[in-house]
């Protein structure tokens, strides 16, 4: 109740300030893009005015009426913009471009063509920007109907995202992107990748995100195809309030009566695990062998969770919530800006059409691959929930200092329960299969962050910004549950069998992950004019720790002879636990355990310098180096393991060069060093598994970093405000890359990652916005689409080469990269008109084959199939107040499909279709 | 911040001073003589009133003796390293301790080193669990590992050397293989390995005896493996020739071969557990692995085998041949089981069937009491996946080549019979011509069918658990 009573005060406090309206935006220098601090906006003829702020940034309060806004700054020429229409309780936006004075000319006039919008604003910063940037602004997310910023990044140039989380920019997997959250680091929750998941942002709290495709020595050195900022909401213009809820439908999906669940927990709709499943207390430790005759064991045995196969239950409709609010509140002479994001959505995937299949190459003479495992029956259902709050409070001394305090937690609970059965022809012809996974992934990130920027006119106009973020970050995975058993048919009867030979005894994991992540960074940047242009020199540092542990506990369970009927049920029953007479008993191995279980301790120590300089009237030129002093470690618990260990010293140095062809026409080049550090998991011994029967995945204690010598030209040309056309090429080349292969000496087979010889990437990617407004009828459309196309090589792995070319002579020693994808195309066309407050959007976007799996001799490699995605959505504002939005995803319905590719047939790996999702929302907003 | 986080910082600063010191040690003790360290890899044998705890920490058992006064207990995994040599006296009692995946102990005779295990008639020598004080029951499986004999021998694997199955491929010692398919491991004779066959990881368990790359010249003979959890004899490549063999109610196959084996076989009992409902195949014959149809092929000769099934409702086979094995068994007998002798065909030219067309996969002169439904047909099958390769018209192939290997029953003299064979009495009271005379000089010219002489006296008694026991 109370609130609601928060709610209802908020709506007033909206309405009582919406007599005036507002008038705000940023000023720029036209060459550098660099924030003008200090410029004058006023009312011509009037007092009535405000000063940018050190970032450039202005608001100005007004009644409603037109106005004449005049824009003047020292040695710049002053604009003047006529017709500005003030709206009761709108924020107009108005954004600025000031030329330095040539020589004395009258003030320059410009007739603003009402609201800017912020894509506009942020293709600004795209053209005048040093190095290659792409990115997307909140406006768009929302008219795009991104809920997170996983959906919205699949917009931008180059960049893809795969399963709806992680990041490829130019198709480079994610080890060699990055992302950070107002330039700090955020730890990865997955231990299995790189970078961050994506749709932990919610876009309501995301101002803006931009890609960095071109390293300069200001950023971290561990990216190489892109860096992926995720920038939040600062200072809102004025009291704005956002609530909204969509409610989803997929035929296949919701409101399903066999939606394959399990009862989980009583929390689990909160992503929370409430204990359900938590290791038995009488569990801890090494539990008593069976031989011992020790009567505990069958009580540990009895005290775990009885369920360990999915069930059908019914799903609802997907929901999705947010609610946000901003404001700006004047303090005596300080501004006070917050916001405060809280969003929480709750969602189901299914599928009962999967596909899973192995096959191999008997002999390199056959015409066909023969069938190892086919898993014709593969249902999955997933819970996906995801919440988050998001709070920062931002302190505006004075025009010149800047304080801002962060604070978010982000917590998602994935909840998975898989059924795959078939024929294992590896094992025994007419051997049937059934495996059952239940896993429930739980991770939090919560972060503090403390960032500040500082103006100080009189030391040579230093500017100086710092950041101070800590991180902690889980995951823990409960109770992950696999049970399998095999039959075979005899007499038109199924005969059950637990087969510990052929495939693993029934088995929990219990896993857990803490992370800390502390990050530091001190930036500098001192104008200076070089011969008489004004130019910067930038200079800084940080340093970032991160400190991993990661536990896993194992328990499997046992019996001397078969006593499995077909009944799960019947087989975890008290009744048919005895130890002591070799029936069904737990068992464990703290030292196994042990193993598996790792630590990682990092820190990186960063120092660079750079120079922005102007060198001729339209050539501008960023030079730099970095220095990065690296640390890693990751140790098994078990100590006679072997410790990953890597100690680096590096110098990265940058060059970016941007010449101006013609007025918003750029040709950019740029070189660059940058670097890819090996993960914690990666250097650990832990062996994991996707399904019981599928490859086991270890890492490698003797991973070292790839550095990679980056190469880029991009030609550019923003002909109108929100059009552009962009050509880029881009040229990467990596010494010791890591990559996935095969372990040669294993006995059953087992993946693992080497640092091979070399690997070499190279591209062109194009960009256009292009409004439609040449076309009479079609004046209110807009079309946008990019295109990147990549070829790779990368040398294969000494053992594994030499393996192949036992059989095959003239097997080729480069293959594709991992992950990569030839080509990736973006597009959307979109019709926007205000007046009616119609928006409709339809997007398509689609990358190319990737190498997925890595084979042993003469088996082909595994590819993840191209899958074409549309989405459309259409929304409508009711009022000023209200809109509601209708949106298909998924529109295609295209299968995930993975192959092997054989003397042109196609053998499918694994295959599933997760079908259409029809939405509806409604939004509610104050601004 | 947490506590920890600071110590690692700080631990990382200390580090790097340490660093700097060592350098700037380094620098002036260039000259120092090396102390000579006690060597904290040396197996350590620690003796408490005549129990042996051997702990392995890299550096092998050494070349020593493992006498019949103590018992000597494995605690993990200990190795006989290259070079080294283990004598184990008659009569020693070795036991494993409990313990699965890294816990898991086993004795290793690595590449290069030998074994000496003499035991005689009347003093085997015995692995067992550390369990084991007389009162387990043939039903105690996995209590410990077993025992791994690696070779330099031959494999169809690549390449050519591979890490024995459950031991990490870091483990240097866990590597087998080679060319030298008359390598000498040493001497194993009169030994009983019991209750062993623990889960040594993912999927993988120990075999009772597991032979990897084994050469020719390695004396293998009367070997009893009892109550293993998985296999009772595993060959992974190699040519070592075995006679005297009793596998005995093991929780998987009773005679498995992988990765090329080509050695010899003769008077091999299995003996599978009916009552307890345990082993899945007698026989399981593979070939190769990555290709399958790698060379050497695994064409083993076996003869005077007797194999003692689960009976018909437990729906287990006699043999499969798969992988492109090949394998010939002359003069055995098969009995008590619901399936006969499966032969893998497949779509691609070289297969376990294309053995059988070649004359390298063979069942000659052998007698089949009460196996699968006593017909040719029941007995003699093939085995093919129901996935068929697109496009490709496998179906024919497979309807042509069942009548081929159904009529080898004939054409190779087999039969069915009677025999009066049970698991506790394997020796036939008469019968048994004297069939195929072996070609290898090795092996003992002998004029019956099975691993005993009808009527005669039974080999494995007096030394052997199970016949004790039985």
């Amino acid at each position: 109740m109370k609130y609601l009573q928060i709610v209802f005060f908020m709506f007033l406090a909206g309405n009582t300030l919406a007599q005036n309206g507002i008038l705000s935006g940023k000023v720029i220098d036209e060459k550098s893009a660099e924030e003008l601090i200090g410029t004058t906006i006023v009312v011509k003829g009037t007092t009535t005015g405000s000063i940018t702020d050190f970032d450039g940034n202005y608001t100005l309060s007004l009644e409603p009426g037109i106005y004449s806004i005049l824009c003047s700054y020292i040695s710049y020429q002053t604009q003047v913009f006529e017709g500005i229409q003030i709206k009761a309780g709108e924020v107009t936006e108005l954004n600025i471009q000031l030329g330095e004075v040539v020589m004395e000319l009258d003030e320059v006039k410009v007739v603003a063509k009402g609201r800017q919008r912020t894509e506009a604003a942020l293709q600004a910063l795209q053209r005048k920007s040093a190095v290659v940037l792409d990115g997307i602004s909140a406006s768009h997310m929302s008219k795009m109907g991104d809920s997170d910023a996983a959906g919205a990044l699949k917009r931008v140039t180059g960049v893809a995202v795969e399963g709806g989380k992680y990041v490829y920019v130019r198709g480079l997997s994610d080890r060699y992107s990055k992302t950070s959250l107002n330039g700090a680091d955020i730890p990865g929750l997955d231990p299995n990748r790189n970078t961050v998941q994506m749709d932990l942002f919610p876009s309501n709290i995301i101002e803006s995100i931009i890609v960095h495709k071109t390293f300069s020595a200001d950023l971290p050195a561990d990216f190489t195809g892109g860096h992926i900022d995720i920038v939040t909401n600062d200072f809102p213009a004025k009291f704005n309030l956002h609530i909204s809820a969509k409610m989803e439908f997929n035929p296949q999906t919701n409101l399903n009566n066999n939606f394959n669940s399990y009862n989980g927990g009583k929390l689990d709709w909160l992503a929370i695990d409430d204990g359900t499943r938590g290791i038995p207390e009488l569990a801890n430790g090494q539990i008593p062998p069976r031989y011992t005759n020790d009567p505990l064991l069958d009580e540990i045995t009895k005290s775990f969770n009885k369920i360990m196969e999915p069930e059908s239950i019914k799903s609802f409709l997907n929901q999705s919530y947010s609610f946000a609010l901003g404001d700006m509140l004047e303090v005596g002479s300080k501004v006070l800006g917050y916001n405060l994001a809280i969003s929480y959505s709750n969602e189901y995937d299914y599928f009962d059409d999967g596909i899973t299949g192995r096959y191999k190459l008997v002999d390199p003479g056959d015409q066909a691959l023969t069938s190892q495992l086919r898993l014709d029956s593969d249902i999955k259902g997933v819970q996906d929930v995801l919440w988050s709050v998001l709070g920062n409070v931002n302190l505006k001394l004075n025009e010149f200092h800047k304080i801002g305090l962060l604070a978010l937690h982000n917590h998602s609970g994935i909840n998975t329960s898989r059924y795959q059965e078939g024929e294992k022809f590896s094992d025994e012809a007419g051997l049937y299969y059934q495996t059952r996974t239940l896993h429930f992934i739980q991770r939090g990130l919560s972060s503090a962050q403390l960032h500040g920027k500082h103006y100080f006119k009189s030391l040579s106009k230093l500017k100086t910004d710092w950041l101070s973020s800590f991180s902690y970050s889980t995951q823990k995975e409960p109770d992950l549950r696999y049970f399998t058993n095999s039959y075979r048919i005899m007499n038109g009867n199924n005969m059950y069998e637990i087969e510990p030979s052929l495939y693993p005894v029934p088995t929990r994991y219990y896993r857990d992950m803490k992370e800390y992540n502390f990050d530091n960074k001190l930036h500098f940047s001192i104008p200076f004019s070089f011969r008489g242009n004004s130019s910067r020199l930038k200079f800084g540092g940080s340093w970032v720790i991160k400190d991993r542990e990661f536990i896993e506990k194992k328990f499997s369970f046992r019996e001397n002879s078969n006593s499995y009927t077909g009944d799960i049920t019947q087989y975890l029953d008290d009744s048919n636990i005895n130890a002591a007479q070799g029936k069904l008993h737990a068992s464990n191995s703290v030292s196994s355990d042990d193993r598996n279980s790792y630590n990682g301790f990092q820190s990186v120590i960063g120092a660079y310098i750079s120079g922005d300089i102007q060198m001729l009237d339209k050539l501008r030129l960023v030079a730099g180096m970095r220095m990065e002093l690296a640390n890693i470690s990751s140790e098994s618990l078990k100590e006679d393991e072997k410790k990953g260990n890597l100690t680096n010293l590096d110098f990265l140095p940058s060059m970016n060069l941007v010449y101006l062809l013609m007025e918003k026409m750029n040709l950019r080049g740029a070189y660059y060093r940058t670097l890819a550090r090996p993960t914690f998991r990666e250097l650990a011994p832990f062996a994991s598994f996707d399904f019981v029967g599928d490859y086991i995945f270890v890492g490698n204690a003797d991973l070292q970093r790839t550095i990679t010598d980056n190469m880029d030209m991009r030609w550019e040309y923003f002909f109108s405000p929100g059009e552009m056309i962009s050509v880029s090429t881009f040229y990467k080349k990596f010494s010791d890359p890591i990559e996935r292969t095969f372990n040669t000496e294993a006995a059953n087979p087992e993946l693992t990652l080497r640092n091979v010889d070399k690997a070499s990437v190279y591209g062109v990617e194009t960009e256009l916005r292009l409004g439609l407004n040449f076309i009479p009828f079609l004046r209110d459309f807009m079309l946008g689409s990019n295109f990147t196309f990549i070829r790779s090589s990368v040398s294969i792995d000494k053992k594994e080469l030499s393996l192949k070319r036992e059989f095959d002579p003239n097997f080729p020693d480069t293959r594709v990269m991992f992950g990569q994808a030839p080509f990736i195309i973006n597009g959307y066309l979109e019709y926007k008109n205000d007046t009616i407050g119609l928006d409709l959007n339809l997007s398509y976007n689609i990358s190319g084959e990737k190498l997925h799996l890595v084979n042993a001799v003469g088996i082909p490699d595994v590819y993840q199939q191209p899958r074409g995605q549309m989405n459309f959505n259409i929304s409508k504002s009711i009022g000023k107040q209200f809109s509601v939005k209708f949106a298909v995803y998924n529109i295609l319905d295209s299968d995930y499909l993975s192959t092997y590719s054989y003397n042109s047939a196609d053998y499918i790996f694994g295959k599933h279709s997760l079908g259409r999702y029809y939405s509806f929302a409604v939004k509610y907003s104050i601004k | 911040m947490n506590v920890d986080l600071k110590i690692k910082i700080m631990k990382n600063s200390l580090k790097l001073f340490l660093v700097l010191s060592l350098i700037i040690a380094s620098f002036s003790a260039c000259n120092k003589d090396e102390e000579t360290d006690p060597d904290l890899n040396a197996t350590v044998y620690k003796d408490v009133n005549g129990v042996v705890t051997v702990t392995d920490k890299g550096k092998g058992t050494g070349t020593m003796t493992w006498t019949s006064d103590k018992i000597w207990v494995l605690n993990g995994l200990v190795f006989v390293n290259e070079s080294q040599t283990l004598t184990i006296d008659p009569g020693t009692i070795i036991k494993g301790k409990p313990g699965q995946e890294v816990d898991a102990s086993a004795l290793i005779v690595a590449r290069g080193g030998k074994v000496m295990a003499n035991g005689t008639q009347s003093l085997p020598i015995i692995f067992t669990a550390e369990a084991d004080q007389g009162n387990l029951s043939m039903n105690d499986r996995g209590l410990w590992g077993g025992v791994i004999i690696l070779g330099k021998g031959k494999l169809n694997s690549n390449p050519g050397e591979t890490a024995i199955e459950g031991i990490p491929t870091s483990e240097p010692r866990g590597l087998y293989g080679g060319n030298d398919d008359s390598d000498n491991s040493g001497v194993f004779t009169y030994v009983s390995i019991r209750h062993g066959g623990t889960d040594i990881g993912e999927g993988n368990e120990i075999n009772g005896l597991t032979l990897g790359g084994v050469g020719s010249a390695t004396i293998i003979d009367y070997v009893e493996v009892l109550a293993n959890k998985d296999d009772g004899v595993e060959f992974f490549g190699g040519a070592p020739r075995l006679k005297h063999i009793l596998v005995a109610y093991v929780g998987d196959d009773s005679y498995d071969y992988d990765e090329g084996f080509s050695g010899y076989g003769q008077f091999w009992i299995a003996v599978q557990d009916e009552a307890g409902g345990a082993g899945d195949r007698l026989g399981e014959h593979d070939g190769g692995t990555d290709p399958e149809t790698a060379q050497p092929y695994a064409i083993p000769n076996i003869y005077n085998a007797t194999y003692i099934g689960r009976g018909t409702a437990a729906g287990k086979r006699v043999i499969t041949f798969r992988d492109n094995a090949g394998g010939k068994y002359y003069n055995s007998i098969f009995v008590n089981q619901a399936k006969g002798i499966d032969v893998e065909i497949l779509e691609g030219a070289q297969n376990s069937y294309k053995q059988f067309e070649d004359g390298n996969l063979l069942i000659n002169n052998c007698i089949f009491q009460n196996v699968a439904d006593g017909t040719a047909a029941g007995i003699f099958k093939l085995s093919y996946p129901t996935d068929p390769p697109p496009g490709v018209d496998f179906q024919a192939k497979i309807d042509a080549a069942i009548p081929v290997w159904v009529a080898h029953f004939s054409n190779g003299s087999n039969t069915m019979e009677n025999l009066g064979i049970t698991a506790s009495n394997p020796v036939p009271a008469s019968g048994a011509n004297s069939g195929v005379t072996p070609g290898d000089t090795w092996f003992t010219n002998v004029s019956y069918q099975g691993a005993f002489e009808p009527a005669g006296t039974n080999w494995a008694a007096g030394w052997t658990l199970f016949y004790e026991t039985k």
